[in-house]
This record gives C-alpha cells, sequence and structure tokens, in this order.
C-alpha cells in the first residue's frame, strides 16, 4: 500500500461478508483458470503442474 | 481490527497487513509524502503488521518505511527479509550466511531501528533447498539467539518447497503470495496443515493477485498467463462500488 485510499479500502473490507450470489458469479466466471500457478525460482522447486510465465 | 496470534510467536497481529513493496514503486511511482501519510493512517486505523525487504525498490521501500516509522517504532510489528536484492532473477540472489549477516545490519539502518519482530528468507525457490536448511536458516537462528530478530521465517511463490523447508526447519512464519485468494487457494491445502501441526505463522501476500484483482489490471511484468489476467478483469469489473470506489 502506498495510498491512504487503498488503506482505507482494506480496513473497510475486515469482516465484510461478500455477496453470497456476486461471489457465486465470480467464482464461476473465474473456474476455468482457478489455482494456475506460474513457473518461479530453480525448476528443481517448481510445483507439479506449473505453467511457462505469461503464456 | 481484528486481531490474531501468529502461530507460536504470541504477536498478536491485525489480519490486515500494510504490504509496503508499493512504497518502493514496485507497481508505479508512489508519492512519498502520501506513502508516509499512508503508513501513519495505518498506523492510527489499529494496523500493526509492517512487511518489507531490501528487494523491494532496490531498498527503497526498506528507506521510505524506516522514514515514516521514526516515532512510531513501538506500535508495529516490523517484518523484513533477505537472500533476494535485485531485479535479474538469475544474479539478485545471495542466501550465503555472510550475506544475510549483513542484511540484516543493512535493514536495520534503512528501517532505523535496533531489531526486526520477523526475518525472513526471502523467495526461497530461487535457493538449493541444501542451502537454505544447511546454511541461510541457521545463520538466521543464530541472529535471533543474539537478538537481532525475534522470529524467522521463509517466503516463496511455490508451495511445496516451503511445505518441506518448514517440515525441516524451526521457522516461526510462512509467506507465500497469490496463493490464497479469488485467483487461487491452493495454499490453504498445502500449507495450512503444516502450519497448523507446528505452530507456525502462516501470512497470505497479495490477496489481489498482485492486481490481476483490481481495477487497474495486472502490470506488465506479471508472470501468470494472459488468460488468468484476463480473467482477473473481468472479475474486477464484476465487483461494484463502493468496494473499487
Amino acid at each position: 500500500m502506498s495510498k491512504v485510499s487503498h488503506v482505507d479500502r482494506n480496513i473497510r473490507a475486515v469482516g465484510v461478508a461478500p455477496d453470497p450470489e456476486l461471489l457465486a458469479q465470480v467464482r464461476a466466471m473465474i473456474e476455468p483458470v482457478a489455482d494456475i500457478c506460474w513457473k518461479e525460482g530453480r525448476p528443481e522447486n517448481d510445483d507439479p503442474g506449473a505453467v511457462e510465465r505469461q503464456s | 481490527m481484528i486481531y490474531r496470534t501468529l502461530g507460536k510467536t504470541g504477536l498478536k497481529v491485525s489480519i490486515v497487513g500494510f504490504g509496503a513493496s508499493p512504497l518502493g514503486d514496485e507497481f508505479g511511482a508512489a508519492d512519498p509524502a502520501e506513502g508516509k501519510r499512508a503508513v501513519h493512517y495505518a498506523i492510527e486505523r489499529g494496523i500493526n503488521y509492517f512487511d518489507v525487504a531490501p528487494y523491494y525498490g532496490q531498498t527503497l521501500a526498506e528507506t521510505r518505511l524506516g522514514e515514516a516509522l521514526a516515532g512510531h517504532r513501538q506500535q508495529v510489528i516490523l517484518a523484513t527479509k533477505a537472500g533476494r536484492y535485485d531485479k535479474d532473477r538469475d544474479t539478485g540472489f545471495d542466501f550465503s550466511a555472510q550475506r544475510i549477516i549483513r542484511s540484516v545490519e543493512e535493514s536495520l539502518t534503512r528501517l532505523r531501528t535496533d531489531y526486526i519482530d520477523v526475518f525472513q528468507v526471502h523467495d526461497i525457490e530461487y535457493g538449493r533447498k541444501e542451502q537454505i536448511l544447511g546454511e541461510t536458516l541457521p545463520a538466521m537462528l543464530k541472529l535471533k539467539e543474539a537478538g537481532k530478530v525475534r522470529f524467522v521465517g521463509i517466503t516463496g511463490y511455490p508451495l511445496y518447497i516451503l511445505k518441506e523447508v518448514a517440515q525441516a526447519a524451526a521457522v516461526d512464519t510462512i509467506l507465500s503470495y497469490c496463493r490464497y485468494n479469488l485467483m487461487d487457494t491452493s495454499m490453504d491445502d498445502i500449507l495450512t496443515p503444516t502450519a497448523r501441526r507446528k505452530g507456525i505463522g502462516l501470512i497470505n501476500a497479495s490477496p489481489l493477485h498482485m492486481r490481476v484483482l483490481s481495477e487497474k489490471g495486472a502490470p506488465d511484468w506479471h508472470p501468470t498467463p494472459r488468460r488468468v489476467v484476463e480473467a482477473g478483469r473481468q472479475a474486477a469489473a464484476m465487483l461494484p462500488p463502493p468496494w473499487w470506489a
């Protein structure tokens, strides 16, 4: 964070439960790309299934 | 603000921390005066966990955070890192004991303090596991014994190497980023059981997936595949004000 507005937004989110219907819609939209991880660091330390960076 | 105990450290940390990498211009040029106001505002509103690294802005973030925390050191829990220093992913790392010991002294100077609360190996996936376990962490534990740092942690992106090191060494905290948010929830499956069993504090960084889930969108250097960036852009557009206001 580098701005007061960033801090304020994050604090306003504390303890606020998302709208369940909206959350379900967002999750459904993201689902095809969920849990994709990229290669980072030495090859022997990559997680299984990690994809090429910016592929 | 809501507070939780960070593993077995006994530290009562705010559930929202202050990630200070933007103070080092990692996500575009930051106004130093506004950054200082942001730090003070965060403290006023109960945020007490501040995380930074010498790598962010190649020491700029630590320098700016140190300036902002002058007179406020006792109000915050201060975490920094060592082992990563430069943008070059081939040469920007040094996990040797000698460099770690020098690094803490440099960070103490920039942060204008005489102790670090949580001292972390930065991005262990760029090191050899044998060196992290056999040289880097032992050097950090000596710094803990000497009172330069209160607790020792590890950070990184891939989760299995973090789990392996946490199982093999006496670490107090683990931090990973972009692995527990709307795009990816793997951290909970892979690290939480180990953290819970060993009483390790688990810290989730980049809840907006390094800006993928923001209205501004991902920076050009973001390593994730383009289809993830596009999905994040669409997801962010679905979220109404006042969230993005």
